[in-house]
């Protein structure tokens, strides 16, 4: 019997073209890097991403009704730069392409530099808004980044 | 406040390049990503202000957050949100790029088994000494 299968085995090989098992190996590597990658985001990265697009849709929720004082936004920015420092460094032992540290990178120190920005008082009502939107943009960008069939 | 006019990409090619002076990095660096921002001023022009930005950065030696911090610094409260919008969109096309090579690969692992399972049972078949 196990001579049967061996003899399946070698035959099977051989009735394989070159390119179709180079192919498999490739697409098998590819799949298994992929899969370990994904194997390591933990639910808890899923749980701060969730945290924090919901914390963004009552802040633009609230911003559709007038904007939001200057500690309140400033107080947001302070925890989107420590939510995407979170990530940044969690992040930053998975395989990743490099726009993506890159990206993360901009992330943290866009978020502090307008905290820093709001702190000074320099967003207008318009700009929070649409610093809001971004910031979400980016937020639903990584969920399906890391989105478990991906 | 009326929202400042978002920079065109000619206009953040001449920012840029005016800022090289001031990141750090040696002076070689610099010359050699300002002759190079001038050289690629024309296929530059159809990137976004952030990626725009990470590259100049990658061409002068040590980027640091320190460094992107006080580029960042500069900005105006309505280029920084430009900035970040531009970044969200990087972002989304990273994700959306692995959405695509997920379902290729998927596609490609789909093919590969109906072509293995074919190939499978000719080889049974033919050690089972069925003709093929």
């Amino acid at each position: 019997m196990r001579n049967r299968i061996a003899n399946i085995l070698v035959t099977l090989l051989l009735f394989l073209p070159p390119a179709v098992v180079g192919s498999s190996v490739a697409v098998i590597s590819v799949a298994a890097c992929r899969t370990v990658h994904v194997a390591t985001v933990p639910s808890e990265v899923q749980t701060v991403i969730d945290l924090r697009l919901a914390s963004l849709a009552q802040v633009g929720q609230a911003l559709s009704q007038g904007a939001l004082d200057q500690a309140a936004f400033t107080q947001v920015m302070r925890e989107e730069n420590a939510a995407w420092s979170y990530l940044r460094t969690r992040s930053s032992g998975w395989t990743t392409p490099a726009d993506f540290a890159s990206a993360m990178q901009t992330q943290v120190i866009g978020t502090q530099v307008a905290a820093e920005k709001s702190e000074a008082g320099e967003f207008t009502p318009e700009q929070q808004a649409e610093m809001i939107a971004a910031l979400r943009t980016a937020w639903s960008a990584v969920e399906t980044y890391f989105k478990k069939e991906n | 406040m009326s929202a400042e006019k978002p920079l065109t990409t000619p206009e953040i090619l001449d920012r840029l390049e005016d800022q090289l002076d001031s990141l750090e990095g040696s002076l070689s660096d610099k010359d050699a990503a300002r002759e190079w921002l001038r050289e690629f001023r024309l296929p530059l022009a159809s990137l976004s202000a952030n990626a725009l930005i990470g590259l100049v950065q990658s061409r002068v030696a040590g980027t640091t957050d320190a460094m992107l911090t006080a580029s960042m610094r500069k900005l105006s409260a309505s280029e920084l949100v430009q900035v970040m919008h531009s970044n969200a969109a990087a972002l989304q096309q990273i994700a959306d790029e692995r959405v695509r090579e997920a379902a290729l690969i998927q596609a490609t692992k789909n093919k590969l088994s109906e072509i293995a399972a074919k190939y499978v049972m000719s080889a049974i078949l033919k050690v089972a000494g069925f003709a093929v």
